[in-house]
């Protein structure tokens, strides 16, 4: 018997203003869920929230190059997934992938930033925890709670194991 | 059954040796695409790289930011207005540790889209070597708008050797 889908798109949006993207009544029928963003938001960094909690129940470790330099470091009590900076001309692509996001255990977001706009770049990779052991069921990209730029898409996917 | 929204559309395995490997007339009825490559060298060095071309552009309408470990140390190296390529994707070569092959993954999200675009890569290479094993991760612009048809995986100093393998997905977001 032929498998399923394994990997769904469940919803995409592209902004026709200013403004920031909302997945709502995320099922949780899936394993996993990666978002991929394309886009720009004026420089400042792309963001997640889960289940519109702005507590301080966040934290993230991260590495990133610049083309001449190299730097790691880290947040904790942060209130938002960090993802990593966009550019304010050019698209940025960041890409989360959530793990386990319907277990019962606290959330793990792998964030993988690209961004160059040719006479500058930096490229990072993030790791996030989200300390709470609900099932995401919604989430808010944004550019650091702002809003992102006219233009920019989020897809999300579902991922299932087998 | 659902419909797939991961497709595998193509795939290249060398029998031989070869410098360069395209994919043409890709279909525009994706969102994004995703090449992974598995892969090695012939040239006389333990680590080489590849870049994509695309659309056949050789004019000076590339840029690429990289961090990776080298070793034991961390670097972060870029370059803009390149030509012939996009990105970096670092893997094995000759003098390495024989039998092995190492994994590059580009992602080319919006390859349709009318903006500027920008590619992901990733790249995963260990030789037990006491001097080297990268791990690398790249962003590139390529500087034009127009929608990708063909991507050429190019070695930049020499040939990819048999059993080389590289494989396209397109991925679609509805």
């Amino acid at each position: 018997m032929p498998a399923g889908a394994t990997y769904e798109p469940l919803a995409t949006s592209t902004l026709g203003s200013a403004g920031t993207i909302t997945f709502s009544s995320i099922s949780g029928s899936y394993t996993d869920l990666r978002i991929v963003l394309v886009g720009t938001a004026s420089g400042n960094t792309f963001a997640l929230r889960f289940n519109g909690d702005s507590g301080t129940n966040y934290s993230y470790t991260q590495m990133n190059g610049n083309g001449s330099a190299v730097a790691s470091s880290r947040v904790s009590n942060n209130s938002l997934i960090y993802g990593w900076t966009s550019g304010t001309t050019n698209p940025a692509m960041c890409s989360f992938d959530i793990f386990s996001y319907a277990g019962a255990t606290n959330k793990t977001v792998l964030v993988v930033g690209s961004r160059d706009n040719v006479a500058s770049g930096s490229v990072a990779r993030v790791v996030n925890l989200w300390r709470n052991t609900a099932a995401i069921t919604s989430i808010v990209v944004s550019a650091n709670g702002g809003n992102m730029d006219s233009g920019t898409t989020a897809t999300l996917y579902g991922i299932k194991a087998a | 059954m659902p419909t797939p929204t991961y497709v595998a559309l193509a795939k290249t395995v060398l029998t031989g040796t070869q410098a360069t490997v395209t994919f043409s007339s890709i279909a525009s009825t994706y969102t994004d695409l995703v090449v992974l490559i598995n892969a090695r060298g012939d040239d006389a060095t333990d680590i080489s790289t590849m870049y994509v071309r695309i659309n056949g552009d050789t004019g000076a309408n590339y840029s690429y930011t990289r961090l990776f470990s080298f070793g034991t140390a961390v670097n972060s190296d870029r370059a803009g207005n390149q030509s012939n390529f996009a990105s970096a994707g670092f893997y094995n070569a000759s003098t390495s540790t024989s039998n092995t092959f190492s994994n590059v993954e580009f992602y080319l999200p919006s390859y349709t889209a009318s903006i500027k675009k920008i590619i992901s890569s990733s790249s995963a290479v260990e030789i037990n070597s006491t001097s080297s094993g990268v791990n690398g991760a790249g962003a590139s612009l390529y500087g034009s708008t127009t929608a990708i048809s063909s991507l050429t995986i190019v070695n930049n100093s020499g040939n990819f050797v048999s059993g080389s393998r590289f494989d396209l997905y397109g991925i679609k977001n509805s």
